[in-house]
């Protein structure tokens, strides 16, 4: 309210008038701003997202119970290409056999030499950071074609392999072109990518702290019992996640077989892995719809064994602050 | 009824048109030349634009066709010309890929053993039409060969370039040397057990460890021969043609040779014909005989030269059956257009193939590389010129004997895929010795007919 100032006071200051916007509607408009924001930065992404995964994961679906021949429009089928795969291909179960052994080979041989690796280069090594980039390099080009090309030469019958059996009057073999010993050298490609789960085995040592160590050698451990006591149980989350990653790489493991098989999955369906085979009946005998089908039971058994891991992780993965 | 299928039922075209292109000769209702009317080209538009071109080849085929093309564009500044090449196998996959996606290319080397996969309207444009108004120069080329090109519809689908054939492939010089030794050459005709009897004999004239012969019980283009000189036939309609006895008279063959130690080890086996040249044991010496295709005789001699130098690489023909049958299929190699070609690349795309099928320069450069070319008066040419090839003037000499008696095969949609994957599948389980012969032929019916019956719907 104004009033007169009078002639000897000074005259009162108005008081400031303070114009205030409720809280929370500030606080809304705000949030509205932001969120826009984010989803702008996250337009890009959603759009590849939408358009290069889920839509097409929508069709594969679609895809998946229909006769879908390629070169003519698909035919509603219902279940009739789940049926079949499981009731009337022999190679289906075939390249399932032949996925779980090289799954159930390669995962563990991948995470013990990885760590064993891992272990050795922690002992303070000179030259730590070579040895690290050396080991590191085959995971970074062993999934190319180059070096499938590489190895179906090394493991062949005028081989790499067969030269040094021969200095030691060992008759080698067709290594790759032999069904008995085709998968494992196949494993043993995969095996020589241990490098990534190296470096990330590597980190997780790294984080132990060097104290547990020393109490534990006061104590008398030795070190065997301070691996098992001490190192295996800290770094069970990062073996965990390796495990992980490797599962699902593994599952859907492909380049490797295709190029030292080429294309076929042999000799006699020995490297028939499972992606291959979906590839074959895909893109050789365009059965677009039967090779939709065993993407969706990948996908669901990529899911069910990657459940099964997670659960078991209960019992012997040690979160530190449990 | 199938005209194409007809045709080749009861003509026997290929055959017929092969022997009269060696011959000269021309037959009633060979397209001729007056049917090219370079008018009718012109009134299709002007030859301008991008196109694109697929075919299939190894590097000496890319080299020879990148000529063609750098000729072709010159000549026709307007238009470019992008080049899509691929291995055998690859192309085809590609292709699938591509017609699924309408992104096939405007111009397209296509096969008479893949055409029933392809001969649709909606992937590959019929071509009567640009035949019917002389747009498309098909001056020289047999009827018979042209009718081997339409599809199941009716529609003539490609222009043929080039007619394939099959043969064996054998180190002249170990042969004229065991010749000399007391083991007369093989002359033809021959019989499959003589083809036999004839490895026995110049084994011990071979040095260690080199393979008397490729073991082709895997091998498609062989199994075809095979069954055909038993008097089979490959396939009856969409469904497999041969009989289980037939089959099994096949895996015996080259069972009893692998055992007796005349051909390679099932792991080399499975590999010799996929392999690089260079790495062949053709190549290297360490085979006498194999079965790779006859128009490879000329980059094969060429490998052979570096890798081997001296040897003589030669062709011969595919052995009979004991009765003298013969066995022998033929096909054509042509070039198609994309069914969604745009309109205004169409006069470049019709140039493109008319400039490929009949430029006598063209010609020359190809010099029958993707088969015997199909227009009578280059096969001359070729023949005559002192700069074609020893090795392509030797191809053209065995086409002229096994030409009149071929069998073209007709493939049903899948059906070259399906045969590879399930013989090669079969055999290589009995060679291992994983299944028993009769398994193995059982497997190879079966699992062959289920194939042919997806295919097909």
């Amino acid at each position: 309210m104004t009033t007169l100032a009078s002639d000897d006071a000074p005259t009162p200051r108005p008081a400031a008038v303070e114009r205030t916007i409720p809280t929370d509607r500030r606080g809304s408009a705000l949030k509205r701003a932001e969120n826009r924001a984010a989803y702008l930065f996250l337009t890009p992404w959603l759009i590849g997202t939408i358009g290069i995964t889920a839509l097409p994961m929508l069709a594969s679906l679609y895809l998946s119970f229909t006769d879908y021949r390629v070169l003519s429009p698909p035919t509603w089928i219902g279940f009739d290409n789940f049926i079949k795969l499981f009731t009337g291909d022999r190679r289906f179960i075939k390249a399932i056999w032949v996925t779980l052994t090289y799954v159930g080979w390669s995962v563990p041989l991948v995470l013990t030499f990885s760590l064993i690796i891992a272990v050795a280069l922690n002992r303070g090594l000179k030259g730590l950071a070579i040895y690290r980039s050396l080991f590191y390099v085959p995971s970074l080009i062993g999934a190319s074609v180059g070096i499938g090309l590489l190895w179906k030469e090394v493991f062949g019958e005028r081989g790499v392999i067969n030269d040094i059996l021969a200095l030691f009057g060992i008759a080698g073999r067709g290594w790759i072109n032999n069904p008995t010993f085709a998968l494992p050298s196949i494993i043993a490609l995969n095996v020589w990518t241990f490098g990534a789960s190296m470096v990330i085995f590597l980190a997780a040592l790294r984080q132990i702290p060097e104290s547990y160590y020393e109490a534990a050698s006061i104590d008398g451990a030795n070190g065997w019992q301070r691996f098992r006591r001490i190192t295996l149980p800290l770094i069970t989350p990062v073996v965990f996640f390796n495990a992980v990653l490797q599962l699902i790489g593994s599952f859907q493991s492909f380049t490797q077989a295709f190029v030292v098989s080429g294309g076929r999955g042999g000799p006699v369906d020995s490297t028939l892995l499972y992606s291959l085979y979906l590839y074959q009946q895909a893109f050789q005998q365009l059965n677009m719809g039967y090779a939709s089908a065993m993407a969706w039971i990948l996908l669901i058994a990529i899911g069910v064994a990657t459940a099964i891991l997670f659960w078991s992780s209960r019992f012997w993965v040690f979160y530190g602050d449990r | 009824m199938r005209i194409g299928k007809v045709l080749l039922k009861t003509v026997s075209p290929l055959a017929l048109a092969g022997a009269l292109v060696m011959t000269g000769m021309a037959m009633p209702g060979t397209v001729s030349a007056q049917n090219s009317n370079p008018e009718a080209a012109k009134a299709l538009g002007p030859i301008q634009g991008a196109i694109r071109f697929s075919w299939w080849g190894g590097q000496l085929r890319n080299d020879k066709t990148d000529r063609i093309l750098q000729l072709f564009e010159q000549e026709n500044p307007g238009v470019t010309v992008a080049r899509e090449n691929a291995d055998f196998a690859p192309h085809w996959e590609r292709l699938t890929i591509q017609s699924a996606g309408n992104n096939q290319p405007c111009t397209i080397q296509m096969q008479t053993r893949w055409l029933a996969t392809f001969a649709k309207p909606t992937i590959l444009r019929p071509l009567d039409d640009l035949v019917a108004s002389g747009a498309l120069d098909v001056a020289g080329i047999p009827g018979p060969v042209l009718d081997a090109s339409r599809g199941a519809d009716g529609n003539l689908y490609m222009i043929p370039s080039g007619v394939f054939y099959f043969s064996l492939m054998y180190n002249k010089q170990i042969a004229e040397a065991a010749a000399a030794a007391g083991v007369p050459m093989l002359e033809a005709p021959y019989s499959w057990n003589q083809y036999a009897d004839y490895l026995r004999a110049i084994k011990p004239h071979l040095g260690d460890g080199v393979a008397a012969t490729h073991n082709m019980g895997r091998e498609p283009d062989s199994f075809v021969t095979w069954v055909q000189s038993q008097g089979d036939k490959l396939f009856e309609g969409s469904e497999v043609g041969f009989s289980r006895d037939t089959a099994i008279g096949w895996f015996n063959y080259w069972e009893t040779l692998r055992k007796e130690g005349l051909t390679e080890s099932p792991e080399e086996m499975v590999t010799e014909n996929s392999a690089l040249v260079e790495e062949s044991n053709l190549a290297n010496g360490r085979g006498f005989a194999t079965n790779r295709p006859p128009n490879q005789l000329g980059s094969v001699q060429k490998i052979v030269d570096t890798v081997n130098p001296g040897a003589t690489i030669d062709i011969m023909q595919y052995p009979t059956g004991e009765d003298g049958t013969v066995g022998m299929d033929l096909g054509a190699n042509g070039i198609a257009i994309g069914a969604n070609c745009a309109a205004d690349l169409l006069p470049a795309s019709v140039a493109w193939v008319n400039f490929f099928t009949q430029d006598e320069r063209a010609a020359q450069i190809y010099q029958s590389d993707n088969g015997v070319v199909a227009i009578d008066k280059f096969v001359d040419a070729q023949r005559t010129n002192p700069e074609t090839q020893p090795t392509q003037v030797r191809m053209l000499e065995i086409y002229s004997l096994v030409a009149p008696n071929a069998k073209p095969v007709f493939w049903p949609a899948g059906g070259y895929q399906a045969l590879t994957d399930v013989l090669n599948r079969s055999y290589d389980a009995v060679a291992f010795e994983q299944i028993s012969v009769e398994d193995g032929a059982d497997m190879l019916i079966t699992e062959l007919n289920e194939q042919l019956a997806n295919a097909a719907r």
